[in-house]
């Protein structure tokens, strides 16, 4: 019996319902790759027939049906039975359609997607203009456009319904679950891409919640709630509408997401953007995928050398700002700003950056921190003098604190994110946060203090100190007083030691007051860093030595009982060399530089004869023991072309130099105070100008050339910025000019020497400008 | 409370305590800067070889200028001048305190008035002066130091 | 040639002219200040006594008040200022 049926359904029916797509050019269709055809007319043709077609199939199904129905009628207890036969009658009807040939499946299934789509569409388009019109207040009444009548609509709505219904007791809807669901996906991301993208100045989530409440789900409704009982489809639909919820909230967080940083580069004014972001955070898990995604961007765009630091501080702010909105309690905070944190802590300016932030007031974040603080209310000061005074009486000289940190330190954790901490708490924590604790950052910021105060161009230059007393009063009134105690005890040297300078200087009378002069630090106060010694002793030249003991023997009476011991790291001198032709050359030079080249100087009307010295000759002259050292110093006046060495005998390059004028030239030499690192660059560069003064060879020569091209482009950044450390320079070029630029930052350094020496451009402490 | 003035230098004494402590001598609990406990050890070749005892130091705001309050607590050693509830009958603890003196040597003192001791009785006014000293404090006491030489 | 040397700035520390690095009382470093004051040099000086011991004048002046005997901390002799500070 059911072989006869199938063979019935196989040959007849089959054939009576594929002939109502005869001219749907089908072929076409299965040829093509994309699921659905681009020409309208054949759209729409599919549509109608499968409309006939189903009803085809239906009325055939129908009449089996009350065949079997009337059959089983008049046998008990057959209604399993029944529904069994029933299904195996549906099966076989899909079957003789689906099956017919290999290419049926396929093409059945493009069929249902147009169809459903097709409807999908013509839906959308009349809801999306009854929604408009609402929203618009019915302003285009007069107008026409509309299509369709409310009438239509619902006429057009019904016959889709009774469709479905159709389409249900066939058991097809069943079959194109995955289709309807594809084609509502498809409209969601398309709806949050349209709406949203680029967009954060909005909310949208609650808008495409409602968009899909307003249309998908009543879409979606009229085909599920068509077939069967309605209990049973009103359970499925409640299933369908969940499942979709949790997708919409998928989709938006998973589009959004990847925004996020431009959310964060635009924060504050897209907070809507990252409200909505927190809101699909609370319900559905897309932390890992956010923090993933959030940090390989930040890896990618921000922590990189041609970031400048503001930059990377002010993102950092923002990203800490943005993020809390997201999620309340901190742990993406921790988890997304930790590489941040350490990629800051790494870079050497931060800590000027930071400083500047709290204290310099044309500094763009210091406006913000200021608005914030603005804002907050007195009680602050007293609180966080509470927090911040505890380092005082616990906090040792240097390095041996490790048993009071270990009591003091209290290691951060979520409770420092406190949400109802004020907006410049939160900034200035944040910020001090880079460096671990406030202990290091303001040891940080003392080691920045002593480098600015010992290689100052004036030791006694009133507006300098000035400007560091001003820093640090704005800091004292953020870190409380006691932290910052040792620093106010190094600007207070400085001044103490103007006034008496002045003062001894006075009481030596101006006959032997000469050139010397000195600071007189306080050591224990300053950073042991910033103090080592790492030059063996050495002699001055017999002036300065003479005039030193003049000094200390004052100091000595005017504050007995201490004394004074002179560093000889750490100074500046400034000569004049006068050559034998008149000339004369200027240059700033460390101590042991000026002692070196003094022994070079002929005394008395001796001027005939040159000094020839050998190394060991100049160390018994200083009373060095340090060979190296001696030699290492006196590569400066080799590379500044001063003195020349035959046969490891030193003695003065005397040029027979055509330029008759007499010229002034200012060449800085490694007056460098503290850190030895900084010492060994400044070697380094002297070795590096000796050997392309010495032995240029041809790739150095094309490297100068090179430079040269790079020149323009350094004078117009100059230009453009004012002043630029080396660090930035560099990293402008490495990152402009990465086809012309290849140096190194000591050979950069080296060719900015020589642009200084050209007098195109002048460094000031660790900044470069251009000459005016 | 010897968190005031000279918490700095109960610190300082810490550390170098720690880090190079006096022989028989081991800081066994100093976990703020009022109350130390610190364990003796009887030196070798005298009567209380290996003897392990407990010293509790109570710091006020005022140490080093005052004395600490020194006394042993858990088993006292049985010698003369210390008595059973723990009180040490010692000069430098009291009249002749030194600001120069620290944990460190004043422990030094107490391990060499026990290495002196020829033999082990308690104080003869043992009874007498522990009866009368409940819940005193041993620097209350007005000591009577005849005899520095035990 | 020569050198003309037109300024000469160097960088000194300056140091109490103490044999012992701290006080005995404070056991703070001379060159730093006592634990009463904040800011090293002229306001806290070290003082001595006749024994040649040293210690800050805030500290010894501190331990005198409080202390019915004059004594020296690290020797006890009676304390007396040395007239002649060094």
């Amino acid at each position: 019996m059911i072989d006869i049926i199938k063979e019935y359904f196989r040959n007849s029916i089959s054939t009576g319902f594929w002939k109502y797509f005869s001219d749907c050019k089908l072929e076409m269709l299965l040829n093509s790759k994309t699921t659905i055809t681009n020409d309208s007319n054949q759209l729409m043709m599919i549509y109608q027939q499968f409309t006939v077609s189903i009803d085809y199939l239906y009325q055939v199904y129908i009449y089996f049906e009350r065949n079997l129905e009337f059959l089983y009628q008049h046998l008990p207890n057959a209604s399993l039975e029944f529904r069994y036969y029933l299904e195996k009658l549906q099966n076989l009807l899909m079957n003789s359609i689906t099956l017919r040939s290999s290419t049926d499946t396929m093409t059945f299934r493009k069929i249902l997607y147009m169809f459903f789509e097709k409807d999908f569409k013509s839906f959308i388009k009349l809801k999306e203009q009854v929604y408009k019109g609402d929203q618009e207040d019915e302003e285009e009444d007069e107008e026409d456009d509309l299509e369709l009548s409310i009438q239509d609509i619902d006429l057009k709505e019904s016959l889709f319904i009774t469709l479905c219904r159709k389409l249900h007791r066939l058991n097809i809807i069943n079959l194109s679950e995955d289709i309807f669901t594809e084609i509502l996906y498809k409209k969601i991301f398309q709806y949050i891409e349209e709406k949203c993208q680029g967009n954060y100045e909005e909310r949208f989530l609650d808008d495409t919640l409602q968009f899909c409440n307003n249309v998908l789900f009543k879409w979606l409704s009229m085909i599920i709630l068509s077939g069967g009982q309605p209990q049973e489809s009103d359970q499925l639909f409640k299933q369908w509408k969940t499942r979709f919820e949790f997708s919409i909230y998928e989709n938006f967080a998973q589009q959004r997401v990847l925004e996020l940083f431009s959310m964060i580069m635009h924060y504050p004014s897209s907070r809507p953007a990252l409200e909505d972001l927190g809101v699909c955070f609370q319900k559905i898990p897309i932390r890992q995928v956010l923090i993933q995604h959030l940090s390989s961007v930040i890896g990618q765009r921000l922590l990189q050398p041609g970031a400048q630091t503001t930059d990377i501080i002010s993102q950092y702010i923002s990203t800490i700002q943005s993020l809390r909105i997201i999620d309340p309690s901190g742990s993406l905070i921790q988890t997304v700003g930790r590489p941040i944190k350490q990629y800051l802590a790494q870079r050497e300016d931060t800590i000027r950056c930071i400083v500047s932030i709290f204290t310099d007031d044309t500094n763009e974040l210091h406006k913000e921190f200021m608005n914030f603080r603005d804002n907050d209310t007195a009680e602050l000061q007293e609180e966080e003098s509470t927090i911040l005074e505890y380092d005082h009486y616990l906090d040792d000289l240097d390095d041996q604190g490790n048993f009071e940190k270990s009591l003091q330190w209290v290691p951060l954790n979520n409770d420092n994110f406190n949400t109802n901490k004020k907006s410049s708490d939160d900034m200035f924590d944040n910020l001090v946060q880079i460096y671990e604790s406030l202990d290091l950052f303001v040891n940080e910021y003392r080691s920045m203090l002593s480098e600015r105060l010992l290689s100052a161009e004036n030791h006694f230059d009133n507006a300098l100190v000035e400007k560091e007393i001003t820093n640090l009063e704005l800091l004292k009134l953020r870190f409380g007083e006691n932290s910052l105690h040792q620093c106010e005890i190094m600007v207070k040297d400085m001044t103490d030691s103007k006034r008496l300078n002045n003062l001894i200087h006075k009481e030596m009378g101006s006959v032997n007051k000469g050139v010397y002069e000195t600071l007189i630090l306080s050591e224990l106060f300053w950073p042991s860093s910033a103090l080592k010694d790492t030059l063996e002793p050495f002699k001055y030249p017999k002036e300065i030595i003479a005039q030193m003991g003049l000094f200390s023997k004052e100091y000595e009476r005017v504050k007995a009982p201490r004394k004074l011991i002179n560093r000889y790291d750490f100074g500046r001198v400034e000569l004049e060399l006068v050559m034998e032709n008149g000339n004369t050359k200027e240059f700033t030079v460390s101590p042991i530089q000026a002692s070196i080249i003094s022994l070079f100087s002929s005394e008395g009307g001796d001027s005939e004869s040159q000094v020839k010295l050998t190394l060991d000759q100049m160390c018994s002259a200083l009373e060095c023991k340090n060979k190296e050292q001696v030699r290492k110093k006196l590569q400066f006046w080799i590379a500044n072309q001063v003195v020349k060495e035959v046969n490891g005998v030193y003695q003065l390059n005397v040029k027979d130099s055509s330029d008759t004028v007499s010229m002034a030239e200012v060449v800085d030499g490694d007056y460098v105070h503290g850190d030895s690192d900084e010492d060994t660059d400044s070697e380094d560069d002297v070795i590096i100008v000796e050997e392309q003064e010495e032995e240029k060879s041809v790739s150095e020569k094309e490297k100068e050339e090179k430079m040269r091209v790079i020149e323009n482009f350094i004078i117009g950044m100059l230009t453009n910025f004012k002043v630029l450390t080396l660090d930035r320079i560099h990293n402008m070029l490495t990152m402009f000019n990465s086809e012309q630029y290849s140096s190194t930052q000591q050979e950069l350094k080296q060719f900015l020497l020589k642009l200084i020496n050209e007098e195109k451009i002048e460094l000031n402490n660790t900044e470069y400008k251009i000459k005016n | 409370m010897a968190s005031g003035r000279y918490a700095k230098r109960l610190q300082k004494e810490l550390q170098e305590i720690q880090k190079s402590p006096p022989h028989g001598i081991m800081i066994e609990e100093a976990n703020n800067l009022d109350r130390w406990v610190v364990q003796i050890t009887g030196t070798e070749n005298t009567l209380y070889n290996g003897e392990k005892f407990r010293l509790q130091f109570r710091f006020n705001s005022e140490y080093p200028l005052e004395s600490p309050e020194v006394m042993f607590i858990g088993v006292a050693p049985i010698h003369p001048h210390i008595y059973s509830n723990g009180h040490i009958c010692l000069s430098i603890l009291y009249d002749a305190w030194s600001p120069a003196l620290t944990v460190s040597s004043v422990c030094v003192s107490i391990l060499s008035m026990l290495s002196s001791c020829t033999e082990k009785v308690p104080p003869v006014d043992n009874q007498y002066y522990v009866s009368r000293s409940i819940g005193k404090t041993p620097k209350d006491t007005r000591w009577m130091f005849h005899d520095d030489t035990v | 040639m020569k050198v003309n040397i037109t300024k000469w700035s160097s960088v000194s520390t300056w140091h109490w002219d103490v044999n012992e690095e701290c006080c005995g009382i404070c056991r703070m470093q001379f060159d730093y200040c006592c634990v009463d004051c904040k800011v090293p040099g002229d306001d806290c000086p070290p003082v001595w006594g006749t024994c040649n011991h040293a210690f800050h004048m805030h500290c010894i002046l501190k331990w005198l008040n409080s202390n019915q005997q004059q004594q020296c901390p690290m020797c006890r002799c009676e304390w007396q200022f040395k007239s002649d500070q060094k």
